[in-house]
């Protein structure tokens, strides 16, 4: 019986490929009402794996909050915009990082986290972070950033605006 | 310079308290799961206050991509002990706060916090798809056996070709093409799209289900949108149907 493959070997091969979005976006409230939720499944050789891109926004929230996540059913790669949310890395981390504290916005790579999953199962959350770089300060430059940095191409119609304070959905 | 005034001089460099729109943000010693400092919100005015975690534990799940089913249940009962509230919305507070206790009730709210997010993040589902996709598969072996192809090669959709989970031969009128889905946004959409698609090629001589795992709880607009693709059957009825839309 052939065995089942290393998921992380899974989640390695899917990021080193070039990916795109599939199905058509839209924003819905989060179930708990406080936030809103853009998700947009990432399809690659023509298939969807069950990778998701989701946007995360708080429009009540000032200033500017969002996050952007990839996920394989757990979160692989994340990019927290807060300034309400600092960071501490873990003990274990890899040697270019420092232990923290990260304030202000930042990501979780995937490459930094890849030792917290094993061969049956991705972490459960990722403890390190790295400090988002100061040129990408707006919403659209970071998703544009995250995207690149997860080889997502983003094609004109594929830019998620966030939603306003008033949105109604 | 002595050790204590290194450890103090040192613990300056914590992130300060600040005041965001009106509210004061006061990061705790504590963590998430994730590593996120405990960040405590307290809003008010001279002599009372609300202090709050701004619904950071809840966001500690949903942005880790997990899966748990009444998790405001689960967070009230992480949090009895410090005799906090849990609003229906998720968000961790204490009732309103007087001056003199605000140090005490910031601690609290933090470790009430942190507590939730942890017991939400362990009960986080692993994933239900294996045992669901291993049943379905018996099943399809038992009413169809050597028809069912699995993962087989693409159909051809209006605009793209897609891969079913299952594709079945009855015969040369028919052949059946299944998707098995659970309450994630990733398998719905991926599903739904595929289905579209291929519905609006109008293939001849084919029908499409949805096979959806009803053990799981589903919204019914998540229900809905499985129906934009392709009919939903929920696995507890898959047998009959499959059995009729086969004939």
């Amino acid at each position: 019986m052939a065995s089942r493959p290393d998921i992380r070997e899974v989640v390695d091969a899917f990021l080193d490929k070039g990916k795109t979005l599939a199905g058509i976006g839209g924003w819905r409230r989060d179930s708990h009402q406080r936030s809103f939720r853009w998700v947009r499944p990432i399809e690659i050789d023509g298939e969807l794996l069950g990778f998701d891109l989701t946007v995360k926004a708080y429009p009540r929230i000032q200033p500017l909050k969002f996050r952007i996540v990839l996920s394989y059913t757990k979160a692989i790669w994340r990019l927290d915009f807060a300034n309400d949310a600092p960071h501490i890395n873990s003990i274990d981390r890899p040697a270019a990082l420092d232990l923290g504290p990260i304030t202000g916005p930042h990501y979780h790579r995937w490459e930094d986290n890849r030792r917290f999953g094993t061969a049956n199962s991705l972490p459960s959350s990722l403890h390190n972070a790295r400090r988002l770089p100061e040129t990408f300060r707006s919403f659209e430059s970071a998703f544009r950033w995250f995207c690149g940095e997860t080889r997502i191409s983003v094609g004109s119609l594929d830019m998620p605006i966030l939603p306003r304070p008033d949105t109604l959905l | 310079m002595t050790v204590r005034d290194t450890v103090i001089a040192s613990m300056a460099k914590w992130p300060e308290i600040q005041e965001v729109e009106g509210r004061v943000l006061v990061p705790t010693h504590c963590l998430y799961p994730s590593n996120g400092v405990v960040t405590v919100m307290v809003e008010g005015g001279a002599a009372s206050f609300r202090v709050h975690d701004g619904g950071a534990a809840l966001d500690e799940l949903e942005t880790s991509g997990g899966i748990v089913p009444h998790p405001i249940s689960i967070m009230r009962s992480a949090t009895r002990r410090q005799g906090v509230r849990v609003s229906d919305v998720g968000v961790i507070f204490a009732p309103v706060t007087r001056v003199e206790d605000l140090p005490g009730t910031i601690s609290l709210i933090a470790n009430a916090s942190k507590e939730a997010a942890h017991r939400l993040i362990d009960s986080m589902r692993p994933k239900p798809r294996r045992n669901f996709r291993s049943e379905l598969e018996k099943l399809l072996e038992l009413e169809f056996g050597h028809m069912t192809l699995k993962r087989a090669s693409a159909i051809i959709g209006l605009r793209k070709p897609h891969k079913f989970d299952y594709v079945i031969y009855v015969n040369e009128q028919r052949q059946l093409l299944l998707d098995a889905v659970v309450p994630e946004a990733g398998s719905i959409n991926a599903a739904v799209v595929a289905h579209l698609d291929v519905r609006e090629a109008k293939l001849p001589n084919v029908v499409q289900r949805i096979i959806y795992d009803d053990e799981e709880t589903w919204t019914a607009e998540d229900l809905s949108l499985l129906s934009i693709g392709a009919p939903a059957i929920p696995f507890s009825s898959a047998r009959q149907v499959l059995r009729r839309v086969a004939e």
